[in-house]
Formats: C-alpha cells, structure tokens, sequence
C-alpha cells in the first residue's frame, strides 16, 4: 500500500479498536451497543476495499479516500454521542417510554440513543445516517436541563424520523414541484429582472432555470419538514405540559 | 419514473438519499474496477445503483444539479436542456443494465460516472466538520 492509503487504513484501525473499547462501556440499553456493531461492520468494509484499492485507478482510489475521511469524521461523532449515552447523567428514566412512542410511530424496528449532551439546543440524527437507518439518535442540551420544555422538544426530532420512515418527501415531492413551477410562471416577469441573462428562457427546459428551482425545492421541501415535526413534537405534548409543570 | 414510485423502496429523506446514492455510486465504481481487474463481479452495486436512480433519483428536482455536475465531470459536453439531461442519464442507466454485454471502454466511462456521481453528492453533503451528514436541527 503507499504511503496515503495506510495512513487511511490506520485511521479506520484506530477508530475500530475505538469502537470495541466503547463497546465494554455499562450500558442500560442494548441500541448503542448493536449501533457500534453496525459502524464496525461498516468500517472493516471500507478497510477492506482500501487494502485492494492499489490496483484501482486513481480517480476510484480517490474518492473511496474521501468517502473513508467522511465516514471517520461522521463515525466519530456519532461514537461521542453513544459514549455519552452511557454517563450516569442522562435521563434513563426517560429512554423506554420515549421508545415505546418512537416505536409506535416510527415502526417496531426503531432504535434509540438518548444522551445528554454540551451543545446548546437539542439534535437529531434522524433520518441520515445510512449506517444506521433504524436509529434515531437525538441529544439533549445539558446547559438547559433545568428547562421543561427541551424533552417535550424531543418530538420534533421524532417527527424527522417520521418524515423519513413514511417517505413523506416523495409524497410532497410533487406538490412541492409543481407549486415551486407555478410560482415561475406567475412571476416570470420578476424572475427575469432578478436574472436579466435568464430573459426568455424556457422555464420548464432551460438548465440554469433549473438548477435555481432545485435550490428552492430543496429549502421548500427542509422547511416542510420543519413545519410537520413541530407539529409532531405539538402533537405528542400538547396538553401534557401544564402536568409535567 | 413518477416520484411517487419511490415510496416502493425503503423511505428515505433527502439527506438518506444523497447519503444512499453516494455509497452506492462508489460501491459501483469500485465493482466496475474490480471487473477491469479480474475480468468477473456479480455487479449488485451497478444493480442497486441503477435501481435506486430508476425509482426516485431521476425524477427529484433537488437532486437534478447533482446529476448535471456528474456528466459534466466525465468529460461529456453539458445538458442543454432538462430532456436532454434526462436523456443522458436514461443512456447510463441502460449501460448500467447491460454491464454483462458493455465494452471496456463502455465499462470505463461508467465507472468514471459513478465516481463522478459520488463526487458531486459527496460534495452536495453539508460541510459541517462536527456534523457531516446532516445540519443540526434546531428547534428551540
């Protein structure tokens, strides 16, 4: 192997013998546990096309380094998080009932990992981890644990695991499409004195025309999904609040 | 290839998307490479790939700026036009299915393709160095 490749086995190396450490952590919950199995998995994947990689071309071997640097810097992040979830300072009171509800509405193959974490809002890695698509990974702010309101929080960032088990962004897809179509139509005008090299264009076929729709499609379909795990989150607590007070 | 035939495959958001696309694209490179080595692979990435760019991938606006920088970047002149984008691709996708009869240089333009691919939607991820898959949602 030259000299970049192990280098990049090495970090995969290390990041492995990270994972098997995590792994002894005391638990209360076997997710996090089975979440490390399927990021070691994944890592001796990639270890293992690295080794072959010599005999690739250079483009290949080039990307397949850059998705590795990718997964080790994603991986690690999510290994931080599942380390933490171990802390005696999270709220293991809350984890079974929060699952029982992530398992009602997500599926019964739903997975969680809840832990306190140092950022100031709460987060979620819901619906993008491709390593771990049964998981919904969610971090509570320990700066703001005196505040009643950041569980209830938690519902939203169910709601974007909701969005991507039931596939919601197809099914808005096209209504989204259509409507992001029919805004250019109507105010065609206007788009043609913001984008003065655009006059005349074809909206349905010209390229640059399409590149600006796919931009706002894409902050449309984000801010739908915004919207609907409010919603979710409005849903599961609303009206419970005034009891947990 | 309605976007409503994506609901036949497992759900997945835009991000999973990119994410799904993006190791499968490189998963098909490195089979295609493979092949040029040893001269045999069973191809299921190629297959996957090409599945998933069937059901969903084509027809997602978000996703067309992707495709567009892919065939740019194999040395292909650019899209004049969203048929002809689609066309282009409904060219990959049928090389894609027909991996078995391709010539080598066929097989290496596709390659070259699927890295292309990966490398727009691995550049199309956020950049966020904490959290690279996904923007932190916030909510409060």
């Amino acid at each position: 192997l030259n000299q970049t490749s192990l280098s990049f086995l090495t970090k995969l190396k290390k990041l492995e013998q990270q994972l098997t450490i995590t792994r002894l952590a005391d638990f209360s919950y076997s997710d996090a546990r089975d979440a490390l199995d399927i990021l070691k998995i994944r890592i001796q994947v990639r270890g293992g096309q690295i080794e072959e990689s010599e005999s690739f071309s250079t483009a290949t071997r080039q990307a397949l380094l850059r998705e590795v640097n990718h997964l080790v810097s994603g991986i690690t992040a999510i290994v931080g998080i599942i380390t933490r979830s171990a802390s005696v300072r999270n709220p293991f009171e809350l984890y079974a009932p929060f699952l029982e509800i992530c398992k009602s509405l997500v599926g019964h193959d739903a997975r969680l990992i809840l832990s306190s974490e140092w950022e100031y809002v709460p987060f979620t890695y819901p619906q993008s981890l491709a390593e771990l698509p049964q998981f919904i990974i969610i971090g509570l702010p320990a700066p703001e644990s005196d505040n009643v309101l950041i569980f209830p929080a938690a519902g939203h960032e169910l709601g974007h695991s909701i969005w991507s088990r039931h596939a919601l962004t197809s099914h808005f897809g096209e209504q989204i499409e259509g409507r992001v179509n029919e805004a250019f139509r109507q105010h065609q005008t206007k788009f043609e004195d913001a984008y003065p090299n655009l006059k005349g264009a074809d909206l349905d076929q010209d390229m640059f025309v399409q590149n600006i729709k796919a931009s706002i499609f894409s902050s449309a379909m984000s801010q739908a999904e915004e919207t609907f795990s409010d919603f979710v989150g409005l849903l599961l607590f609303w009206g419970k609040l005034p009891f947990c007070v | 290839m309605s976007s409503s035939a994506s609901s036949a495959i497992s759900p997945i958001s835009n991000s999973t998307a990119n994410l799904t696309l993006s190791d499968l694209a490189l998963d098909a490179a490195i089979e295609l490479e493979r092949y040029s080595i040893v001269g045999r692979e069973k191809f299921e990435a190629v297959g996957q790939l090409s599945k998933l760019l069937s059901q969903r991938g084509l027809s997602d606006l978000a996703l067309m700026p992707v495709y567009d920088r892919a065939l740019a970047s194999t040395g292909a002149p650019a899209a004049v036009s969203k048929s002809d984008l689609y066309s282009r691709l409904e060219d990959v996708l049928s090389k894609m299915n027909s991996t078995a009869t391709a010539s080598v240089n066929e097989l290496e333009l596709l390659r070259d393709f699927c890295v292309a691919l990966h490398e727009a939607l691995l550049t199309n991820r956020p950049q966020s160095a904490r959290q690279p898959y996904l923007e932190k949602r916030r909510i409060i």
